[in-house]
């Protein structure tokens, strides 16, 4: 699967960029700084800076809201019925979005940072299906998935995050196993369908 | 209230202990509030239910009663589904039932408390 279109992530680039640039030197021309080119570059990266965390924290509602529509328009064309469908948008993750059709079999996949190309493919031509834990010391952990593989290519889903380690017995990670194990039992059922 | 509760008691006890019957919330699984007579379990039936994961759901007998389907084993439980287990206690000195739901998550051998409650038998009468 596709996970990053080089134009739009270069497009978010050049925004934050221009818009860094720009208020660098604007901040500095309008508050009548000496060595204007000096102070200017200075001002930049710290307005770049400022603009590329403020792009990394809400990529994932812009570029998600633009992901949401194509997958609903494409999966409605291809008649998607009786859907499981699965997000990710925690900021600084990559957004995904997974819409299994249960009937068909068929798997629709959108990254957030390829949010004008849905694909669709069908269960059977996935491999490895899987769920699982990231084990953390002392037998905790922090990050629970699913995840599978097209074309000797991982796309993986975090079904739980967390900054601090988690027992495994914990109800937090317990609730996202089960999670993980739905969709990995989701996919594995798709698999069974005709093509 | 009553979930809040629940979710304490539940990251001290574990339902295993609640199962044994200890205690559920305030409600005391060992003693029938009729006589003080000591209630002993007089059955165990496992259900699934139409929930997944952590969702709520109405928590009344009712709710059970209409959307409980049973199951032999944990084993039928898909993953992500919900089930519950009903004990069905009995007082050996004057024959008062009560049944206590436990409403849980499955996930690969361990359970997970996500509801339930102490209910008078009467009401599951025509169930079991
Ligand atoms: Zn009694």
């Amino acid at each position: 699967m596709k996970k990053y279109n080089a134009a739009y992530i270069l497009i978010q680039i050049l925004i934050v960029i221009v818009l860094g640039v720009g208020s660098g030197f604007a901040f500095v021309y309008l508050t009548h700084m000496k060595n204007p080119l000096a102070s200017g570059i200075a001002f930049s990266i710290i307005f770049l800076f400022f603009f590329w965390l403020i792009a990394m924290s809400t990529t994932n509602a812009y570029s998600g809201k633009i992901a949401k529509k194509t997958l609903n328009s494409e999966t409605e064309a291809q008649h998607f019925e009786k859907c499981s469908t699965f997000i990710t948008k925690d900021s600084f993750t990559l957004g995904q979005i997974l819409k299994i059709d249960a009937p068909t079999g068929r798997v629709a996949y959108i990254s957030f940072q390829n949010p004008k190309q849905c694909q669709i493919v069908h269960a059977s031509e996935l491999t490895n299906i899987s769920s699982s834990y990231i084990k953390g010391p002392f037998g905790g952990t922090r990050y629970v998935y699913f995840q599978f593989y097209y074309k000797n290519k991982r796309v993986r889903f975090a079904t739980f995050t967390s900054r601090n380690m988690y027992s495994l017995s914990s109800r937090q990670v317990l609730e996202g196993i089960s999670k993980a194990d739905m969709f990995r039992d989701i996919l594995l059922a798709a698999q069974r369908t005709q093509r | 209230m009553r979930i809040v509760r629940l979710h304490l008691l539940e990251r001290v006890v574990e339902p295993l202990l609640i199962r044994i019957g200890v205690h559920f919330g305030e409600k005391s699984l060992e003693k029938c509030k009729e006589c003080k007579g000591k209630m002993v379990e007089a059955g165990e039936h496992l259900y699934l239910l139409p929930v997944k994961l952590s969702e709520k759901h109405e928590e009344s007998a009712e709710y059970y009663i209409r959307n409980a389907k049973k199951i032999q084993s944990t084993d039928e439980i898909p993953s992500g589904t919900r089930a519950c287990r009903m004990f069905i206690f009995e007082c050996q000195n004057c024959g008062h039932k009560i049944v206590s739901v436990v409403d849980f998550l499955h996930v690969r051998g361990s359970e997970v408390l996500e509801g339930g409650d102490i209910y008078p038998f009467d009401k599951f009468k025509d169930f079991f």
